[in-house]
């Protein structure tokens, strides 16, 4: 709980730093509620405040991704205000309001688990990482990749610690976010794919379920705040240097930005896990009690770390430039925010870990993913793919679906409706036919058929009375 | 007598409005010292419970008689503080647009809100009946009052079938129940108790569900809409609180204190009309994602949140009886500041159509934050009052084991983000109009309501400990 924090507290300090040179200091304000949401979520002592800091988190990220992306902004909002009220029924059909384990037994956990979910970006449901954190501003960026994933990785830890589900959950994740990682073209897109990636590995971690493991998940969430805000942060620099974000139209800029590509670079060895960065303690605490079959993939899951990481600096860094690319100069304060949180990439040295194997390991891991980006960029990688995520589902699908349902009922509607007129006005003429002036029921009648009524009349009574008895 | 208060109050006040009417200013003096007054005179009251106040029988075992239980309270300060905060707003509003007769308007006014106080105060269904048709009638100026032919026919649909449910089938119900059970006082545990078979009981559970034309259930919703021809005002405080509260109120009384919660667990016609209610939340706001009129598409919302009471009461747990009637409160402190905001925006640019309204946040940024809080309530999250009813109905449904309830409030949801969160979005965007805010009481009106949803977020209990306790007491003999 603590590194949480501490991994809150320096995101927001870096972050803030980063973002004094933008122009919206409503976004800014917007950056500190999310944060304060975020920190209201991890000390949270039952499930209501839970809960309420959780749609605060939500709300403020939805504000700072639609102070830049309006569109994208909504689809984010809507998404979270359903997973929200997803996770609100879960809540209220739990026994307790009080924080602590629950086990995936009644329909309740289950919907708690998803309305988590959402925010963990398990797939399905992790589209919205994609979608929105690439194009939300380069400081709005920066806390987004910081909060929501990680605030819902605590919950995960605090209500389903060592739930085996989550290992084969873990898995698919580590491998989808690498698939998208490392054939996407937009640099932030990378990142968001590179966060689901690891949210995979933190929450095997989560379902491996052993206390070491559970320090692993804080410790993995700790480091990859710091190394991934750092990324974040390099990102946002290189777009508003040089106002591209494409690796197909970005390259070569080492020479013109030295010591961001150094930063950038120090975020990577964090990221692969090499020893003396927070990110090898994770990784060494999470195999370390992993059992043979979870410690390879997990190894797998490392190699494929370095990879989109050693894409996105030699993408972006090195390798020539493609075209001649004007480059604006960087804000003290960025430069500011990049070397803090550089530093607390190094910061945390535990001793109790370190040892000759997972030195190996890591180097090793670093050595094979280095080889093999080495070797597809040898073969001329054209991996820059565009493919299509589950957001398609409902961002083109369900439209069509709604959309076509729509025409439906308004057909039908419409066809009723008409046919509902045209009653009326076959109604009214023959009123109006019967009711007018010279009308059938308007004539005078002659006293002689009244009472041949009326004899009628009284005749069929006497006919009911005389059956009657 | 004390009790009588709330409703010689606006009496008198109407009085007044009348008599002052030639001096605009000293009108508008005597509308707010009267609103005060109700308002100071119900918090007075509701110190104190569990009063009762009997005038002579009209004939045998049916008079006109008061009694203040919890739920009426809580009724009753929401509508008379919400009417101090509407008196600030029409004044406003009305100077604005130069309005037509402004006396009869805020006579009406005092009207309507002197027969949703007898609503409140009922004790038994007698009485309750004649204020429910005093309301509908003084309203009916109020809903005509441009005079234009449109609103003249919509007026003609809202008289048409508020008074032919009423009077067709709420009074058939009324007598039916007087002839078995003999009596008509709200009572806790119900007055029917075995005294008819489980079919009858459904026919006239029917019949009340839908004679109370208020409560807005579908199919005899299309009232509300048509409403919305009358001045921001109106469609602020009597179609967003007085007069469609009273309809869900009508009912919750109607479920609590005429058939009590017991025997309605029996009655196969609960489950028709729970499902009723829940295709009338969804409904209503598939048709609110559909509309492009801001007002029309807060008429349809309030159909749906109408639905959520309804919902409530039949539910039939303990703790959804609480959140329907927490949702009488929580809703109307929404739904009025986004009447406010809507009437705000159409006094300063004329504009009515959402799709017309792109940047004007830029523009107005108090009334739309005040929208936007008032949204969130709709949608159900925190910080905003509509949070606990979501909460306490999902309690409910989970003690009834209703998974079809959670789905229907999940989508819900989902509706309700879909058709507010785009257009709060597109009102901060675009270009800033040229016009500023709308006049300053507008505005105040428009905060103080918007507090009014957060502080019932952060200090739910008095209305949660008022809806809690939602029968009546004896009449004694």
């Amino acid at each position: 709980m603590n590194l949480f924090l501490l991994g809150f507290a320096i995101i927001t300090i870096a972050g803030t730093i980063y973002a004094l040179p933008q122009r919206r200091p409503f976004e800014l304000v917007m950056g500190w509620f999310y944060a304060g949401s975020a920190v209201g979520v991890v000390l949270a002592q039952s499930m209501l405040s839970f809960f309420v800091f959780w749609e605060c988190m939500a709300i403020a990220s939805s504000v700072i991704i639609l102070c830049n992306a309006p569109q994208a902004g909504i689809r984010y909002a809507i998404l979270h205000a359903l997973g929200g009220a997803v996770l609100l029924t879960g809540i209220a059909g739990l026994p307790t309001l009080a924080i602590g384990p629950l086990w995936l037994d009644s329909p309740a956990s289950w919907l708690v688990f998803t309305g988590i979910a959402v925010n963990a970006a398990i797939p399905p449901f992790s589209a919205w990482v994609a979608d929105s954190y690439p194009q939300a501003s380069p400081s709005g960026a920066v806390f987004l990749s910081a909060f929501t994933t990680k605030a819902a990785i605590y919950a995960m830890l605090t209500f389903f610690p060592g739930e085996a589900i989550l290992v084969p959950i873990g898995i698919v994740m580590m491998v989808y976010g690498f698939i998208y990682a490392v054939t996407s073209d937009d640099i932030r897109r990378l990142l968001a794919y590179a966060i689901i990636n690891q949210l995979g590995v933190m929450l095997i971690a989560i379902g491996i379920g052993t206390p070491r493991t559970f320090m692993a998940v804080a410790a993995l969430s700790f480091a990859h705040m710091v190394y991934k805000g750092l990324l974040m942060m390099v990102a946002g620099c290189v777009i508003q240097a040089t106002g591209k974000q494409r690796f197909s139209e970005l390259g070569g800029l080492y020479h013109a930005m030295p010591y961001v590509a150094s930063c950038a670079i120090v975020a990577g060895l964090s990221l692969a896990g090499l020893p003396l960065t927070a990110g090898f303690i994770g990784k060494t605490l999470v195999a370390g009690s992993a059992p043979t079959g979870i410690y390879i993939a997990l190894f797998c899951g490392s190699v494929g770390s370095v990879i989109y990481g050693a894409r996105f600096i030699y993408g972006i860094f090195f390798g020539g430039l493609k075209q001649p690319i004007e480059v604006a100069p960087i804000p003290l304060s960025a430069i500011i925010a990049i070397t803090l949180l550089a530093i607390a990439c190094f910061a945390p040295v535990m001793g109790g870990v370190y040892g000759v194997w997972p030195v190996v390991k890591a180097l090793g891991a670093m050595g094979i993913g280095l080889a093999l980006c080495h070797g597809l960029f040898v073969l001329d990688w054209r991996l820059s793919l565009h493919i299509v995520d589950m957001d398609w589902l409902y961002r083109v699908f369900l439209r069509r679906i709604c959309l076509l349902g729509d025409r439906v009922v308004e057909y039908i509607y419409g066809y009723l409706l008409a046919y509902f007129h045209k009653g009326m006005a076959v109604l009214g003429k023959r009123m109006h036919r019967y009711c007018c002036p010279d009308g059938v029921l308007a004539r005078q009648w002659p006293i002689g058929t009244t009472a041949l009524w009326m004899v009628v009349l009284l005749g069929g009574l006497l006919m009911v009375y005389y059956i009657g008895n | 007598m004390m009790l009588l208060l709330p409703l010689l109050v606006p009496l008198i006040g109407m009085l007044a409005i009348i008599t002052t009417g030639r001096w605009p200013s000293l009108r508008d003096v005597a509308l707010g010292l009267t609103a005060v007054v109700l308002l100071a005179s119900v918090l007075a009251l509701v110190q104190e419970p569990m009063q009762v106040v009997a005038l002579p029988d009209i004939i045998p075992g049916i008079r006109i008689a008061f009694s203040l239980e919890p739920m009426g309270a809580l009724f009753m300060v929401v509508a008379s503080s919400l009417w101090v905060v509407t008196s600030l707003y029409s004044i406003g509003y009305m100077r604005a647009h130069h309005e037509n007769h402004q006396t009869r308007f805020h006579a009406c006014f005092a009207l309507s809100i002197m027969a949703t106080m007898g609503v409140a105060l009922a004790s038994n269904l007698f009485t309750l009946f004649i204020f429910y048709e005093m309301l509908t009638l003084v309203t009916y100026p109020l809903v005509t009052h441009s005079g234009s032919a449109d609103a003249k026919r919509a007026g003609r649909v809202y008289l048409g079938i508020l008074l032919s449910t009423s009077i067709g089938l709420f009074l058939t119900a009324i007598i039916w129940t007087w002839v078995v059970a003999g009596t008509l006082d709200f009572t806790q545990g119900g007055i029917l108790n075995g005294r008819m078979g489980a079919v009858a009981l459904s026919v006239l559970l029917c019949l009340y569900l839908y004679g109370i034309g208020k409560a807005a259930l579908m199919p005899i919703h299309r009232w509300l809409p048509e409403a919305m021809v009358a001045p921001a005002p109106v469609s602020a405080l009597l179609h967003a609180v007085a007069v469609v509260k009273a309809g869900v109120f009508t009912v919750l009384k109607v479920v609590v204190g005429i058939f009590g919660v017991e025997l309605l667990k029996l009655i196969p016609a609960t489950q028709w009309l729970l499902c009723v209610a829940g295709v009338t939340v969804m409904l209503a706001s598939l048709v609110a994602l559909k509309q492009d009129n801001l007002k029309r598409l807060l008429a349809y919302s309030t159909i749906s949140q109408l639905a959520y009471v309804i919902m409530g009461a039949l539910l039939l747990a303990p703790k959804s009886i609480m959140a329907a009637g927490f949702h009488i409160a929580a809703h109307a402190v929404a739904k009025i500041t986004l009447f406010f905001a809507a009437g705000a925006i159409y006094t300063t640019s004329g504009k009515t159509k959402l799709s017309e309204m792109h940047g004007i946040g830029k523009a107005m940024p108090m009334t739309m934050v005040a929208f936007t809080i008032a949204a969130l309530s709709m949608i159900g999250i925190p910080p905003a009052a509509g949070f606990w009813s979501k909460f306490y109905l999902l309690q409910g449904a989970w003690q009834m084991e209703n998974f079809a309830i959670m789905a229907v409030l999940l989508l819900s949801t989902l509706l309700n983000a879909l058709y507010f969160i785009p257009f709060i979005v597109n009102a901060f965007r675009g270009e800033k109009p040229t016009h500023g805010e709308a006049s300053w009481m507008m505005v105040v009106a428009m905060v103080l309501t918007a507090c009014a949803v957060i502080g019932l977020f952060t200090m739910p209990d008095r209305a949660l400990h008022w809806a809690v306790n939602s029968w009546s007491v004896e009449v004694p003999q």
